[in-house]
């Protein structure tokens, strides 16, 4: 490990992979530090996500990709149910991978080292090297043996529960309505259908969140829970989820466990400071909805690096200039998260009889010929009351369909 | 004031740590370290634990 980077790189997952790799691919000397001694391990995350959004940044490999799928059945409380199909998002070729994030997250890593960068791993960062309010480096611990290790500019990409921009002075703080709480086991069943996802709400069994069902191959599946923090009623995520799986697979036999909390916050109002980006959940680019953030990570990193190698080559580290990454955000992803955040608010007032309602509505529309934002504006139209629920987002969701 | 963390339950996933408004957690690797120095008792990492492995003592 030298003494002196262009750019380090806080925690190796998608997103600091993907920065640190976009930003060596550009000629900076990068690294890249990781404070567990496996990357990807343990995981937090029910490894689904869309393969056409995968495959703009890198080539798909079998060695990580444990199921394609065509289908999701959306399950409402009185057990009405509907499905979502790859053909509704209107993208050629799109299907529904499911990751085995282990080995998908070293592969990544394995990028940014092809790259050039150095990759470290049982290496955090305990603190910033802060002059003058600049961050110009930062104090890592490498195998026990502290060091301080500088650079022009520093990408905190250090996950859900980061320090790096706290350290900096920006309060990422979540609050309890702004996050949600997450438990998972990979499940051992025979009876799991393994050619769709199953997504379960309501606010008994999931209040604020939902229940998923993520086939992986071999008679296994992602079984996981998100409840929003402010909505849990006293029982833990842990607690619905044992319910749900004893109801409705008794046999289950449990190969995994996985906790984590997903930021559901819009993102962050600033991720940028004198030497310092923020990227991926330490950033909160997460879906409020979903609570998807493998393919936002990605995109913030390939940002955030292609930016730190402008600012390299300008000789310009400043706030100024890196929130160039920031504006392009805002631009793009940014909206859609935030636009999101609006309609999971909307959703919260929602009864478990709107959910009902909703579902056998949508159950009697031929579905399969709408588009899916399309689908969602005719199954509001369709329904007054439920539209006067959504009127403070009704205009977002028509703005996004345009 | 105490939190303390059950670490038989505890699934080092950070989510306490990402709400804590007084920076009193940090996630290393497979446990999470409490400053008790920092803690204000607001149980707020409590309520959000997917596990419950947290109790907090005033
Ligand atoms: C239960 C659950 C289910 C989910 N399901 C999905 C899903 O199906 N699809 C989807 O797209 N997303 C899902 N997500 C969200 C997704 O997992 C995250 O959004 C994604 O991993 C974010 O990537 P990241 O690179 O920002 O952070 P992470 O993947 O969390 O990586 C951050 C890395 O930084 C390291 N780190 C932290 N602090 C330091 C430090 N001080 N020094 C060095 N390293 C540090 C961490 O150890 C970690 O490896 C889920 C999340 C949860 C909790
Ligand atoms: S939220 Fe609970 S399970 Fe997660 S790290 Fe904190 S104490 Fe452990
Ligand atoms: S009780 Fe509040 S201040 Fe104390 S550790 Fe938990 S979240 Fe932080």
């Amino acid at each position: 490990m030298k003494t002196e980077y262009d750019v380090i790189v806080v925690g190796a997952g998608p997103a600091g992979s993907i920065a640190a790799k976009t930003a060596a691919e550009k000629g900076c000397s990068v690294l890249l530090i990781e404070k567990r001694q496996e990357i990807g391990v343990p995981i937090r995350c029910a490894e689904g996500t869309s393969k056409t959004e995968l495959m703009k940044f890198i080539d798909i490999d079998p060695s990580f990709t444990c199921n394609e799928l065509h289908k999701a059945e959306v399950h409402a409380p009185g057990s009405t149910s509907f499905s979502i199909t790859t053909k509704m998002s209107g993208i050629d070729g799109e299907a529904g991978i499911i990751l085995d994030r282990k080995i998908f997250d070293r592969h990544l890593a394995n990028l940014a080292a092809a790259a050039g960068a150095n990759v470290y791993t049982k290496t955090p960062a305990t603190n910033l090297i802060m002059r003058d309010g600049k961050v110009e480096g930062v104090v890592l611990n490498h195998l026990g043996e502290e060091r301080k290790t500088r650079s022009k500019i520093v990408i905190g990409a250090d996950g859900v529960e980061s320090k790096i921009a706290r350290m900096a002075g920006i309060d990422t703080a979540l609050n309890l309505k702004e996050i949600e709480s997450g438990a998972q086991f990979l499940v051992y069943d025979e009876t799991i259908d393994q050619t769709k996802c199953d997504i379960f709400i309501g606010n008994e069994i999931a209040p604020g969140g939902y229940i998923w069902i993520f086939p992986k191959g071999n008679h296994t599946a992602n079984i996981g829970i998100g409840i929003l923090g402010n909505k849990n009623n006293g029982k833990n995520a842990i607690q619905y989820l044992e319910k749900f799986i004893a109801g409705k697979f008794p046999n289950a036999q449990i190969l995994g466990t996985a906790f984590g909390g997903v930021p559901a916050s819009g993102g962050l109002k600033r991720m940028t400071a004198d030497g310092l980006m923020l990227a991926g959940d330490a950033a909160r680019q997460t879906d409020p909805i979903t609570g998807a953030g493998i393919r936002y990570a990605m995109y913030a990193g390939k940002m955030a690096g292609r930016t730190a190698a402008e600012a390299i080559a300008a000789g310009d580290y400043s706030n100024h200039f890196l929130q160039k990454y920031q504006n392009e955000w805002d631009k793009t992803l940014g909206k859609t998260i935030r636009r999101n955040y609006k309609i999971k608010e909307a959703y919260n007032t929602w009864a478990d009889e709107d959910m009902n309602r909703i579902a056998q509505m949508a159950a009697g529309l031929p579905l399969e010929d709408f588009e899916l934002k399309e689908a969602i504006i005719a199954v509001l139209k369709s329904d007054k009351k439920l539209m006067w629920k959504m009127k403070s987002v009704y205009y977002d969701l028509l703005k996004a369909m345009i | 004031m105490t939190v303390i963390i059950n670490r038989n339950k505890c699934g080092y996933c950070g989510a306490c740590v990402a709400v804590c408004p007084t920076m009193a957690l940090d996630l290393k690797e497979v446990w999470i370290d409490v400053d008790e120095s920092l803690c204000n008792g607001c149980s707020t990492c409590k309520k959000v634990c997917p596990i419950g492995a947290i109790e907090v003592q005033r």
